[in-house]
């Protein structure tokens, strides 16, 4: 049963990627530049492509092969991205359970008001804030980059690059709280709703039992799901906090692959990033399955 | 559940310790060779010249890069333009004769020249760059295809012997591209240069690589074995910084030491702040209307001569470039960088609105049916799409064409403006009527520069403008074969004569490009007496004449002093302290996941 599952899941996780490259190879091709094989058809070129993909050839960017180039990029951005990602969901999923449970409070009120407000305004905006806010008049953090300039005498540390990585997690982690919170806070208040909550309190429980061993236990589903989207979310909004912040990731690698009107580049890390959200849906869906006994092969016989 | 979230969380915390633990294999297993040697550790602050760029520094080779030598600061041409008073200076050439006919260009080489790594620099090397990019047809063969062949009679001697008789052959060699002498003992061995990846950049210039943090840092330094005048300072560090904003606050903080091409409400606000100066390059960045002679409605010359009336220069230069920038009414050459070579006899297309209109009427440019615009000879009303492009002065080039749009729209002229990016523009524009393009002022020094309207002038293509003019071919062959200043002189006042006539473009106006830097840092970025090739900070004449201030040197060495008694422990402790941190942490997770467990 679970390994029918996993072939399918494999399977459409493998489907959506060559959907993908099959999109980008289109849009791509709208752009009229040389390409090589021009020659031939537009099917057979395609297929090239997706050979070459495949062989690890993404082409060359500037003299460098694309596939090295994002492979070292994509170390940089995962230093920032991973600890945004799961400090939002940890914090994120702590202040909307609160909230969640103690719903209709003031606190509950205002804090809702201050995460919209947290949301709508964009990511870049909040960069050039804490820059300036912390960086440059309070002089905690430096303006950007990855390394101070010490490092050129002193070599590489580890607390330099912890260092200058902070103020980019602090502003990643803000931007993304929001999503987590709002979902997690939807999903309490869903769950409370619940008939077997009821239940529970009339069979007498303590509040603090029917909150731990029922209502979390089932509002916590959801956001399994939400990791991948979080992951999404996070990967383009990562792309003005790289670029505002000097951080050499994929954002910044991005923006200069656009600038400098660089498609084989370009073509490769819309790759990337897809293949970097199909991974995380498929582990999220490897994971539910796991945690949800009700999820067995394709649902209908639960 | 709970068990599974700390799970969760004890991952994550094991994978960003992972990530940090494998740092150093990522950042470049070559720079931590390089930095931890002894000699890095004594450079100090006073010493080094911090200059924020956008991108990372030179990603391949010198000769995929493209702008070499004119942006390059590690190699050297031959010669090099001097480009306020119109000579060259020496570069790798210490002196130079051309033949009478300008066939035969022999330079005598510097006897003291050595490259990076110690080979001595001989003619062979230069003929070896000839013959390399030649037999890899690299895209900079076309600067030098009218080279027939390179002779060395000996080793401090390279003769060039052209195809044709060439007077501006320096121009060529010496920028905008120009070519750099690449070293025979390294490139010999390099088969495919288009996707060389170089780490060592051995060139024979002032300054040589030293590392590089990828991403990060590019560092050069003194090259003490220089064969010309040694720079004041030891290091440059080209930092990357990818945000203009940002730029200006590490400026602001001292982060930089100066910062090129700000706008002018940018210069106002740091202007009269402590230690920051304000200076500005005049007339360097030069920008053109541009018609294409072939597409309608712009195949009418009358339509041409029309709109270069109707371009408001003043008002431009005022509310775009806030009054930085001057307006500009001669044929192509800049008469601050071409002097007497510019014919101001020319007709002088200034703003006439009058004469617009009377020029439209009688081309056949009339509102026929009384809706307020324009229909042509072919009775359509008119519209016109100016497309703009991705880059620098892409953005200043949409900017003017807005002004255009709104004061073509009174002239009953529908104007749409179209941006993209860089390599489409440049196919757009041979379908468009009108676009507007800058081109560097030392395109605009020389008559040869008036070659920009040949025929094939586009490497062998159709120009810009798809201006075909055989009587003005024909003028460029002469002016190409002529060596003796005064007839080319005549030549180039005949071919502007033609151009006024024939308007494929009309030039807008000359704009400042303004800089600022740290005076309480480094001096003598200014360029009263430095003659910079480009309008670069990465210049190779404007790092040479950089020094530190003098107040700034006695202060670092103060601070340099404090901080040797406490060297070592001071930057050992945190390393220690975070690691501790991370197995800590790791730790507590590792303990709250088995607890629960059980």
């Amino acid at each position: 049963m679970r390994a029918e599952y996993l072939i399918k899941r494999v399977f459409y996780s493998v489907l959506v990627f060559f959907i993908t490259v099959g999109i980008t190879f289109a849009v791509l091709r709208q752009i009229p530049r040389s390409y090589p094989g021009l020659d031939k058809s537009v099917i057979a070129q395609y297929f090239v492509y997706i050979y070459n993909v495949l062989q690890g050839d993404w082409g060359y960017s500037q003299g460098v092969p694309v596939l090295g180039l994002i492979w070292e990029k994509l170390y940089w951005s995962l230093i920032i991205l991973v600890p945004a990602i799961s400090l939002s969901l940890l914090i994120g999923i702590l202040v909307g359970a609160h909230f969640g449970w103690k719903r209709g409070s003031k606190m509950d009120a205002s804090v809702l008001n201050v995460m919209m407000f947290t949301r709508a305004i964009p990511p870049y905006w909040w960069a050039i804030m804490f820059i300036l806010i912390f960086s440059f008049h309070l002089d905690l953090f430096p303006l950007g980059g990855y390394m101070s300039i010490s490092a050129l005498d002193r070599g590489i540390s580890y607390s330099d690059i912890l260092y200058h990585s902070a103020l980019p997690i602090i502003t990643l982690t803000v931007y993304s709280i929001p999503g987590t919170y709002y979902l997690m806070r939807n999903s309490m208040l869903l769950t409370v709703g619940e008939d077997y909550i009821l239940t529970a309190r009339a069979k007498g429980l303590s509040e603090k039992y029917v909150l731990f061993k029922h209502v979390l236990k089932n509002a916590m589903l959801p956001m399994v799901t939400m990791i991948p989207l979080e992951c999404a979310y996070l990967i383009a909004g990562n792309i003005f906090i790289e670029i505002i912040f000097s951080w050499p990731g994929i954002g910044l690698l991005t923006f200069d692959a656009i600038a400098a009107k660089d498609f084989s580049l370009l073509q490769g890390i819309v790759l990337i990033d897809a293949l970097l959200i199909i991974i995380a849906n498929f582990s999220a869906d490897l994971f539910y399955s796991h945690i949800d006994p009700r999820i067995k092969v394709g649902g209908g016989n639960v | 559940m709970k068990m599974k979230i700390g799970m969760l969380v004890l991952v994550g915390i094991a994978i960003c310790a992972l990530l940090l633990a494998s740092v150093p294999s990522a950042a470049g297993a070559q720079f931590f060779g390089d930095a931890n040697k002894d000699d890095a550790i004594n450079t100090k602050d006073c010493d080094r010249v911090v200059i924020p760029v956008g991108s990372d520094f030179m990603k391949g080779n010198i000769l995929n890069k493209g702008m070499a030598p004119t942006a390059s600061i590690m190699y050297e041409g031959l010669v090099t333009k001097n480009s306020w008073e119109d000579t060259y200076d020496c570069w790798l050439a210490d002196s130079w004769e051309v033949s009478e006919d300008a066939k035969v260009w022999t330079f005598h080489l510097a006897k003291n020249a050595t490259w990076h790594d110690g080979e001595p620099f001989t003619s062979e090397d230069v003929k070896f760059t000839h013959d390399y990019i030649k037999s890899k047809k690299l895209w900079l063969s076309w600067v030098i295809s009218r080279v027939d062949h390179v002779e060395c009679p000996n080793d401090y001697t390279a003769i060039f012997y052209l195809k044709t008789s060439y007077p501006a052959f320096l121009d060529e060699l010496s920028h905008c591209p120009g070519i750099p002498i690449v070293p025979e003992h390294i490139w010999q061995n390099i088969d495919d240069p288009e996707h060389y990846k170089d780490n060592e950049f051995i060139g024979t210039g002032p300054f040589k690589f030293k590392t590089r943090i990828p991403g990060q840092y590019f560092v050069l330094e003194t090259n003490e074995n220089y064969h010309g005048k040694k720079p004041y300072v030891k290091e440059v560090v080209f930092k990357v910084i990818s945000n203009k904003d940002s730029q200006i606050l590490a400026l602001k903080s001292g982060d930089v030491d100066a910062l090129s091409g700000i706008s002018p409400a940018v210069a106002n606000m740091l202007k009269g702040r402590e230690n920051i100066e304000i200076y500005s390059a005049p007339d360097v960045m030069i920008f053109n209307l541009g018609f294409n002679v072939k597409s309608y409605p712009s195949n009418i010359t009358a339509f041409r001569k029309a709109m270069a009336h109707a371009i408001d220069r003043e008002k431009i230069c005022n509310t775009i470039f806030s009054g930085c920038a001057r307006p500009t009414y001669t044929t192509f050459l800049m008469p601050s960088v071409a002097h007497d070579f510019v014919n101001l006899d020319t007709p002088k297309y200034d703003y006439d609105l009058a004469e617009t209109k009377r020029l439209l009427k009688s081309a056949g440019f009339d509102d026929i049916d009384g809706d307020g615009r324009l229909e042509g000879p072919d009775g359509k009303d008119v519209t016109i799409t100016i497309p703009t492009g991705g880059t620098a002065a892409g953005v200043w080039g949409y900017k003017i064409a807005e002004v255009l749009k709104n004061d073509w729209k009174e002239l009953g002229i529908e104007v749409n403006i179209k941006q993209l990016e860089h390599s489409q523009w440049f196919k757009e524009i041979h379908k468009s009527p009108v676009w507007i393009f800058q081109i560097g002022y030392l395109n605009h020094d020389d008559p040869d520069d008036l070659t920009h309207f040949g025929s094939e002038a586009h490497f062998g293509d159709p120009n810009w403008h798809d201006y075909n003019n055989p009587e003005y071919d024909r003028l460029i062959e002469e002016i190409r074969s002529t060596a003796d200043r005064e007839k080319r002189n005549k030549i180039g006042y005949k071919m502007q004569e033609i151009l006024a006539n024939d308007v494929p473009s009309v030039s807008i106006c000359s704009a400042d490009k303004m800089f600022a830097y740290r005076s309480d840092r480094f001096v003598g970025w200014e360029w009263e007496d430095v003659h910079p090739l480009s309008w670069w900070l990465e210049d190779i004449k404007i790092l040479l004449n950089v020094k530190p201030a003098e107040d700034n040197i006695s202060e670092e060495e103060a601070i340099t002093q404090n901080e040797s008694e406490g060297d070592g422990g001071e930057q050992k402790i945190p390393v220690n302290l975070c690691d501790l941190l991370i197995a800590i942490i790791v730790a507590t997770s590792i303990s709250i996941a088995t607890r629960k467990r059980r």
